[in-house]
Parts: structure tokens; sequence; C-alpha cells
């Protein structure tokens, strides 16, 4: 699938390229828009007051955990958990071990019954549904029943929690998804602690002080100590799906500058070859995306990587006709393009900027991922693998969800000082630009590092390029052959049964994929997903 | 009663993509029902469109759901078509949280506890689902009569909750009319 976002931005006002480019993807909700704004305010010279900075990082750190919480549960467990065996589980060994690992209150072996007969009724009815995709019965399953119907349990738990979780967007940003209360320079939501009608008014801040405490709750009572419990028992994916071993991260999370990354709570920073002993800068001038092996074409010729500010997007699909059972790697073979930092390939996401932090002495990080290595008795370097994303993604939920409550406490704080200004119209008005101008809007997004690039010129856009988490981590080998972080992850992986390499989809989801704007996805049938037509 | 239920709740859900012509027909007929001077106003109205996991927060603990869609039961375009219950949680699911269509919701309100106790789906069957915001002229033709099967639909409901609100002296509504 090929979107074609960046052609239908080309000549519109800068100042509405948000809402376009929002659509990118309607999975990661509202991070679109959070880079859009900010390149256009990097172009601009624009610095949007802190109350829109706190309204950004409120939104943008609830879709963090909403979505750490949904890949874990209803992305990714059914990777590692069986739900048939479940059925077999005794609820009272269930209790005893739910009991033993938290204190969530949820743990009764009448509520594991209640929750194994109401999966039994929809395996009985013949529909399998959700949970229709399993590879059920597959040998690399091996958790005990007990811990199965657990993960089940809190499976349905995080669907509720997910969905009341995510009223923080509805209040911020009028919607969800798509919330729709951003502005270039700052944000359009009106805040007065008297006013029924505003946005933020002391009734709205007390609603999403109660669902953070609500979701932090969740988080540290059984997000975490079910990765811990599963992680347990699947030891051996500390070793596999390492992957390239360079980290990257544009770096997010401040109430001050966005322009000065000293400030951020996830740090900026490269770390290469695995070595946690140096944290190398990042500058944005060196990325350069590849189409050697996409199916695009550059007017400079294929082999060359070109700067997104630069960037070109201009399709021309070479591969088979679909539906195919191969593609040839020595060939082009993915909608996805290769960006590359200094001619080197990155993996970005959880697992790059928890490193990234843990090797800039972060001292919250470093606390929280030693505690999680002890109780599992696992060396630093375990880090490096499927499990480890698994685990950085849960750390990373934890430490976002104890900041939104300060960012709202904050907020809250400005409010009762009269401190209301949510917007800087300085630069609202085209006839003060100059007559052109670049700018890179950056935000470290669920996935990864996120990056948009505009040129204005004459008041209108000129070109924009999207560089998404995805991409980094799904591209294609770049000219000189180069894996991406998914390809070199998947070597090495041990598969039990090559017909149902069940192996292959911990990795690949390990990363928590999200192909619709990474512009990769064919639809194949249900069965044939991800299964004989590896493309590897 | 299941734990997402406190009450009575009529909800209508339209769904459907508005950019792809006859796709379009139940988040239409959802427009022009509630802009109808019958439709009554306690009843609760989604614009589904295209969601599906996040339809979750809206449907969770709705005691009657009626949804308006186009549906493809291969009969003449225009045809209305009505499911009800089990005859909705029946119709094909699909495999991800991604695309998850009606049933596969429906399914999921099961496992949480708080299923609908009533689910009625009027469907209209689609002759293009090309891209375009104009319906065919079939579809067209049959907005009025979903229109009206669904205004049935709410009265007919509106009355039973009525009936067993005013027979249920001291007790709940919804155990009286689960029975």
């Amino acid at each position: 699938m090929f979107r074609g976002i960046e052609l239908i931005l080309r000549g519109r006002d800068p100042r509405e390229a948000w809402i376009w480019a929002q659509r990118i993807c309607g999975v990661c909700t509202t991070v679109h828009a959070l880079a859009s704004v900010r390149a256009v305010e990097d172009a601009l010279g624009i610095e949007v007051p802190e109350n829109a900075r706190l309204v950004r990082n409120i939104i943008a750190g609830t879709q963090n955990v909403q979505d750490h919480i949904i890949h874990f549960y209803h992305l990714h467990a059914l990777d590692w958990v069986d739900v048939t065996l479940a059925l077999k589980a005794d609820p009272a060994k269930t209790s005893q071990i739910a009991q033993s690992i938290s204190d969530w209150p949820k743990s009764s072996t009448s509520y594991f019954k209640a929750i194994q007969d109401r999966v039994k009724a929809l395996v009985s009815s013949g529909q399998l549904s959700l949970f229709s995709s399993g590879d059920w019965g597959h040998p690399a399953y091996i958790l005990p029943p007990e811990v199965n119907l657990l993960a089940v349990a809190h499976y349905i738990e995080a669907l509720d929690l997910q969905r009341e979780f995510i009223r923080i967007h509805a209040v911020l940003g009028g919607k969800n998804p798509h919330p729709q209360s951003y502005l270039v320079g700052g944000m359009s939501s009106s805040m007065d602690g008297n006013e029924p009608d505003a946005v933020i008014n002391d009734e709205r801040i007390s609603l999403m002080n109660k669902l953070v405490k609500n979701a932090q709750t969740f988080v540290q009572q059984v997000y975490i100590p079910d990765v811990l419990a599963i992680a347990g028992f699947y030891k051996d994916w500390f070793k596999y799906g390492a992957g390239i071993g360079n980290y990257m991260a544009y770096g997010d999370y401040t109430t001050g500058s966005q322009k000065d990354p000293a400030g951020f709570m996830f740090p900026r920073g490269i770390i290469l070859g695995r070595d946690l002993s140096t944290v190398h800068p990042v500058d944005p001038t060196h990325i350069s995306e590849y189409v050697t092996h996409s199916w695009y074409n550059y007017a400079e010729g294929d082999g060359v990587g070109i700067h997104p500010s630069k960037g070109q997007t201009n399709p021309e699909y070479s591969g088979p006709k679909p539906p195919f059972d191969f593609l040839k790697t020595d060939e082009k073979y993915s909608w996805v393009k290769s960006p590359r930092y200094d001619d080197t390939a990155m993996e970005v996401g959880p697992l790059a900027r928890t490193l990234i932090a843990y090797a800039s002495g972060k001292e919250q990080v470093k606390k929280i991922v030693d505690g999680v290595l002890t109780k599992l008795n696992v060396p630093a370097t375990g880090l490096f693998s499927t499990l480890g994303r698994i685990a950085a993604r849960a750390i990373e939920a934890d430490i976002m969800v104890g900041e939104l409550g300060g960012w709202v406490a904050q907020l809250d704080d400005n409010m009762a000082h009269g401190n209301l200004t949510m917007h800087n119209g300085k630069q609202w008005n085209p006839d003060n630009w100059p007559k052109s101008a670049q700018g890179f809007g950056f935000h470290e997004a669920p996935r990864g590092s996120l990056g948009h690039w505009i040129e204005i010129e004459d008041k209108k856009i000129a070109n924009y390029q999207a560089v998404v988490p995805s991409t980094w981590n799904a591209g294609p080998r770049d000219a000189k052959g180069q894996r991406g972080a998914y390809e070199a992850a998947l070597q090495g992986t041990p598969i039990a049964d090559p017909e149902r390499p069940l192996e292959v989809l911990r990795t690949v989801h390990s990363f928590d994929p999200c192909l619709a704007c990474a512009v990769h996805v064919v639809q194949a049938n249900g069965k044939a997903y991800g299964r004989k037509a590896m493309v590897i | 009663m299941s734990q997402g239920q406190e009450g009575p709740r009529i909800c209508v859900l339209g769904l459907g993509n508005l950019m792809r012509t006859d796709d379009a027909a139940g988040m239409l007929a959802l427009r022009r029902l509630t802009g109808d001077s019958r439709f009554p106003r306690d009843v609760e109205v989604v614009e589904g469109e295209t969601l599906g996991l996040d339809l979750l927060h809206d449907v969770y603990g709705v005691s009657h759901l009626l949804v308006l869609d186009a549906v493809d039961t291969g009969a003449a375009a225009g045809t209305l078509t009505r499911f009800q219950g089990q005859e909705v949680i029946d119709l094909p699911t699909s495999k991800s949280v991604h695309l998850l269509g009606l049933s596969d919701l429906i399914q999921v309100l099961r496992l949480m506890d708080a299923p609908p106790m009533e689910i009625v789906l009027l469907g209209v069957q689609p002759e293009s689902t090309e891209w375009g915001t104009v319906l065919t002229a079939a579809v067209e033709a049959a907005q009025e009569g979903l229109v009206e099967a669904a205004l049935v639909q709410l009265g007919d409901w509106r009355a039973i909750l009525r009936d067993a609100a005013l027979g249920a002296a001291g007790n709940s509504v919804r155990e009286l009319v689960a029975t």
C-alpha cells in the first residue's frame, strides 16, 4: 500500500499540514500531527508556550503508554501465550501465581474461573475471533496453563484499561483517534479553572488525574509483573533477535525548548555496536534515505542516499504481480525506503531510547532497568534481544505514566496562577514569513524516532518528507547491501517448524511494526500472512 | 447483569467509509435518522465510520445496540436486511485488532462481560464500494426505508423498556427486560 500523503501536501498552506499528515496512520494517531507542527515551527522560528508543551506532552505520553499496553497484550502476547492452554488451567493455581507476583486485586479463583468460562464459550462457539490468528498447540509455547490463563485475563482487562485511558485524547484533542487541537504555535485547547466550557478546567484536570492514576496502577501491578513472569519462562529470547546493534533516538519530551536536547526526558543519542560506554551525538543533517531496493526511483539514480529535506517520492513498482510467493532481495523488494545515519543502519524505538538513557546515566532509567535485570538474573547484554525490546517498552510505560502525572499537575498549577497562554501567534500571519524556509520536526513516537522535513516557498509547501520509525526498522537493504533492523534481527532465529514460523513473528512483532505508515502492507489473505511469504 | 451495564442505554451506531460510495450507506442513514423530527433524543448516537477497537468505549455498557451498515448478502442492490442477536455474531470475523469487524467487537464485549443485551443490525446491499462520495441510485432510494426501519426498531425497544419500568415497582428495569 502506498499512500502518497507527501505528494498531497505540496502546494498547501504549511499551517494545515498537520491535519493531512496526521492521516498518514490511524493506528499511531497523533504522532504525525505533532511532528508536523514542530517542522513548521522549526522552519519559522516559533517557540510554543509552556502550556502547549505540557498539553502536547500529555497527549503524546498518553499515546505512548496506551500503545505499549495494546502492543504487549493485544498485538504481541499471543506469540507467547497459548489461549487454548488457558482453558486447561486450574483457576486456583492461577490465583496463587497472581497473588505471588502482584497486589492487583482481581486475583481470586472465582475471577479466573469466570474468565476461563467466557473464553471457553468463545472457543466452543467455533469463532475464535480475535484469537483466531494464533498458532495454538505450537511447540514453542512453553508457559504452564495457569500462566496462560493469567495472561488471557489481563488481555481482557487491558482492553478495558486502554479504552478508558485514551479518553485523555478526547479531553485535550476533542476526539480519538486524531486529536484536533493542534495549531502551529501552540494548541487550541482553552484553559480556565472556573469555566465549565473550557477544554481544561478543574473538572477535566481531576478526570485526567484519575485516568493517569488508574493507568499507573495497571502498569505497575499488571503490565510489569506480567512481562517479568512471561520473560522468566522464555529467557532464551534474551539471546535471540539482537539485530544490528546500532541504536538511535532524536530524543523528546521537555517542558523547555524543543531546540535544547539537554532538557529531554528521552535523551538524544546514538549507540554503536552495542557499546554502552559511549553515547554519540545526533546531527539530523547526517540522515539519508536509499531506494536501491525500494519501489521508488531517484532522479540522480538509485545508488545514492538523499537527505529527507531534499527527499523524493517517485513510486515505481517493479515487483511481481500480487499475490506472489517470493521476492528477490537482490532487486527492489519493498515499499519502505532505507534510512541511514552516516550511512549506517539504526534501530529506533523503546529499546533504543532505554539503552541511550541507560548509557547516558539517567538515574531513574538505570534504577528500573537494573531492577528488572536483577529480578530476571539476566546481564545487561540481554537487553540486545527480542525480549529486551519487550522489557524496554514496559519500563518506558512505567516511567512515562509517572511523568504524565507531573505534567497534569504542572498544567493545574499554571492554571491556578493565571498562566493560561496556549498559543504564540506572532508568526501566524504568512506575510511575516521569509520567502523560503526549511524545518525539521521530530518526535519520539511509541515505535521510535519520527522525523518530518518541510520546505516552505512563497508561503506554500514546496516539499514534505516523513521518515517514520517503522521505516528505520523495516527498511530493506541499502546500496551497500547493509540490512535494516528487522532483517538483521531475524538472522539466527531458531525455528521449530518452518511451516509455522512463530519464532519469526516473535521477533518482528517485538519491534511493534506499524506498516500502515511505512507504506509496506500488501494485503495477503489471512492464512498466508507472515508465514510462507516471509521475505528473508 | 453483566459488569459493564448499569441501566438501559439505547445506542445507534453507523458504520462505513464516507469515501467509498455505498459503503457509506449506514453512516449517511444515521445522519438522516438523527435529523428526523421523530428521532428520540434519549438515544445515543455514534458515528463509527471505519473504526474498530476505538469504538469499544462508545458501545461499552450499551444495553440495546442498533447498527446501520452496508451488508453484502448477494441480494439486489438496495435490498434491506435485518440481523439480530446471534446472527450478528455469526457474521465473518477479522484477524487483527486493527481491522476489527462488528462481530469481533461484540465478541470482545462478551469477553469483557459487557455485551449488549439486544443487538440489531439493519443492512443495505451495496452496489459499489469504489472511491466516491455519492451513493448509487438503488442504495440512495433505499435510505428512506432504512431510516424507517431504524425508527421502528428504536420505537419497539423504547416501548418495551417503558412498559418494564412502569411495571417494575422496586425492581431493576434490566432484570425484568431480561426475563
